[in-house]
């Protein structure tokens, strides 16, 4: 038998509006226009004023808008959150930047007592519309605090919602709608995809966010349609998955895989819809195992489809240590074997 | 290609001001991190800063005798587009290596 | 003290009797040429990181595959102030000196074995101290930069009775030296300005006299060619000349008492000279 396969170059659609942006560009530009909308958002962070932020993602922002609407902080997290709160009691929208995930943990007690149950402890008049912007996850050989997987931490705190897009046209579409919720959204930033280029569909059509359930901007997408089984991450993790999906398809496994992009609150409808019909499951996220995100995805597929499910749902995660520094970190993060192997373990399953 | 400008740092003890002594790299050039770029005389000492990026160097600020203030305009580098932030570097997209090979046999009942 | 498991193991001894609390570091090269420590003793009112780090001392000697010893002297940067006026007497300060650099492993000098022995840079009033540690430890040092090196002696000339008198009313101080010198010890905020004059009033009871005792090991003099305060350097050259010992001087054009300390020439010069 033979075939012949011509391979098409990618179709970048023609259309206007469509740009082919790095996550960077996405996502300056999203500020950018947040800015430009609302004038009472407001953006801060180390470095992010007069340098543009050390991943450039509010870069040229302060020239554009002025230094009373982007602007540079101390080097102290919990000011930029204890701030952040003020701000938002005083009816601004901020939208502070944490420079690296790990440095998020000396604002736990604004991020946790403060932003997330202010609305909740002033009955709703208080509420802390807060943006904010942690570049995470590892990927890019960087050392300690640089590089963590801090979202199973953040959903399990009630009143926060944490979003992680894992391309440029998201990146851009749901900062741009995380920026007009009233409620506190952890905004997760995949690092080790900024620099990425990819198609932005840049009209307003592309994602209707004046929509009460916020258009295509809500809970999960499916990246990739597949039959066998559904591999389900979020952030950096999509694009390997979406790797691995090809790989397994040289070996007749047809993968389907679903972006989670919101990991609070998480699409649970999306999740059981996609395995019911692959009826086999992997999760995979770059944070330690225990107590790791995978764990409430494994459950909502459990409880959603538990009488067709062939497997019980595999996890393939970082490891139970401290995130490690860029040496390690292939060893660290779930690589194409791992994941594979993972795929492979659920392949083989068999009842009884 | 981007350009980076980097100021006169805060070289502490109150110190608002340094004169050039002797540039130790050129425009044009290549360096390193941390590689001394530049001889400087404050009212206190003198001291070598190096360099905080690694890049090539497209202008400098300053000749020998002249006193630049802090947080002026000291030295800029040009960068690829693409250069990380201040740490780490940029991932390169690579094409997928396998060795684990799928195997099975999907009874579809 | 010792700095910590990071640079030599912990040591603690004391000499004299007192603990004088003299902050040192051993800063070790990526890779090891093989040759002998190389001790930095500093100038007055400064400290290791202004006299050696900030200028890029450390670094160039390290790329040269040296190991150095630095140490702050009493009442400057990291090391304590002690109340004892006799912690800063400059023979005190020497047999410190020879406890740490034996403490971060310097041994006596042996034929054909050139990481035997020890190298020692020393800047103005630590080229002071470096003559007489030269002179006063012929079996130990192997050869000696000083920098910025004067014959006369600055701080036994200090009227320290104008300068207390300057600190508690305010009375303008007559001698342009001393004023100078006083200027200089209060223009950093992190020195010990008590400790600055207690070294001072030590130096006065032990003035530089470099014909008394005078260093037999090769020398190389470094000074800017601006430098007023070593005018007096060729005076020391020639008293070392006159020892039989080889000495080679360096005047380095442009330069002042201060800014001579960053001068590529100087630590290129230096290198070549202790690099054998």
């Amino acid at each position: 038998m033979s075939e012949t396969i011509t391979e098409m170059p990618p179709v970048i659609p023609a259309a206007a509006g469509i740009q082919q942006l790095s996550m960077q560009q996405a996502l300056n530009r999203a500020l950018d226009e947040v800015l430009a909308q609302n004038p009472k958002t407001v953006i801060f962070g180390e470095d992010c004023g007069r340098l543009g932020g050390v991943f450039r993602i509010t870069d040229g922002l302060q020239a554009k808008h002025g230094e009373d609407r982007v602007f540079d902080t101390p080097l102290a997290e919990s000011g930029i959150l204890g701030m952040s709160v003020g701000l938002a009691m005083a009816g601004f929208h901020p939208i502070p930047e944490v420079q690296f995930d790990g440095f998020a943990y000396p604002a736990i007690n604004q991020i946790v007592c403060q932003i997330a149950r202010m609305n909740y402890r002033s009955r709703g008049t208080l509420p802390m519309p807060i943006t904010l912007r942690v570049p995470s996850f590892g990927g890019i050989r960087a050392p300690e605090h640089h590089g963590e997987s801090l979202e199973a931490l953040f959903a399990h705190v009630p009143g926060l919602k944490v979003v992680s897009p894992s391309n440029p046209h998201d990146a851009y579409h749901l900062l741009k709608y995380a920026a007009t919720r009233p409620d506190p959204v952890i905004f997760m930033e995949p690092k080790s995809r900024y620099w990425q280029k990819g198609p932005v569909d840049l009209t307003p059509a592309a994602a209707d966010t004046t929509a009460p359930d916020g258009g295509n901007l809500t809970g999960a997408r499916v990246a990739r349609e597949g039959r066998h089984l559904t591999l389900v991450a979020w952030g950096a993790m999509v694009s390997r998955c979406l790797q691995v999906a090809e790989l397994a398809a040289e070996d007749g496994i047809d993968i389907e895989v679903l972006d989670l992009r919101w990991l609070k609150p998480i699409d649970a409808e999306a999740l059981a819809r996609s395995v019911a019909k692959t009826r086999r499951a992997v999760v995979v996220h770059e944070a330690p195992l225990t107590s790791g995100l995978g764990a409430e995805v494994a459950q909502l597929i459990t409880q959603g489809c538990f009488d067709t499910l062939k497997a019980p749902v595999e996890r393939v995660t970082g490891f139970d240590v401290p995130y490690p520094s860029g040496d390690l970190e292939d060893e660290y993060i779930p690589n194409i074997d791992r994941i594979l192997f993972g795929i492979q373990r659920v392949l083989e399953y068999r009842r009884g | 290609m981007a350009e980076i400008s980097f100021p006169l740092p805060d070289l502490g003890e109150g110190l608002i001001e340094a004169t050039v002594l002797d540039w130790l790299v050129e425009p044009g050039q290549q360096v390193e991190r941390n590689q001394p770029i530049v001889e400087l005389e404050t009212s206190k000492s003198a001291l070598e800063l190096p360099s905080p990026q690694a890049g090539k160097v497209v202008r400098i600020h300053g000749a020998p005798g002249e006193t630049i203030n802090v947080g002026a305009p000291l030295i800029v580098f040009e960068v690829p587009d693409d250069t990380a932030g201040i740490v780490g570097t940029v991932p390169k997209d690579e094409a997928p290596k396998r060795r684990v090979r799928l195997s099975a046999v999907l009874d579809e009942d | 003290m010792m700095t910590g498991r990071h640079t030599v193991e912990q040591q603690r001894h004391t000499v004299e009797g007192t603990d004088p609390g003299l902050f040192v570091e051993v800063h070790e090269p990526a890779s090891d040429a093989g040759l002998r420590p190389v001790l930095l003793i500093h100038g007055f009112s400064s400290s290791s990181k202004l006299n050696w780090a900030d200028s890029g001392w450390i670094t160039t000697l390290q790329d040269a595959g040296r190991r150095v010893i630095t140490v702050d002297l009493p009442g400057h940067g990291r090391s304590h102030s002690p109340e004892d006026l006799d912690s800063y007497t400059p023979s005190r300060i020497r047999a410190d000196l020879l406890q740490i650099v034996t403490d971060a492993g310097a041994r006596p000098l042996r034929d054909g074995d050139p990481s035997t022995g020890l190298d020692v840079i020393g800047y103005s009033l630590g080229s002071r101290l470096a003559w007489e540690f030269g002179a006063t430890q012929p079996d130990l040092v192997h050869r000696i930069v000083l920098g910025g090196p004067s014959s006369a002696d600055p701080l036994a000339a200090f009227d320290l009775a104008a300068a207390q008198r300057h600190l508690a009313d305010g009375t303008p101080i007559e001698d342009q030296s001393t004023a100078g010198l006083l200027k200089m010890a209060q223009m950093l905020p992190s020195n010990n300005l008590f400790a600055m004059l207690s070294l001072i009033e030590a130096i006065k009871g032990e003035p530089f006299d470099p014909a008394e005792a005078a260093p037999h090991m090769p020398l190389l003099l470094v000074a800017g060619e601006k430098d007023e305060r070593a005018a007096t350097m060729p005076e020391l050259a020639s008293l070392a000349a006159r020892r039989g010992g080889l000495v080679e001087t360096l005047v380095i054009p442009g330069r002042t008492h201060t800014n001579v300390i960053t001068s590529r020439a100087f630590k290129e010069a230096a290198i070549e000279f202790l690099g054998v």
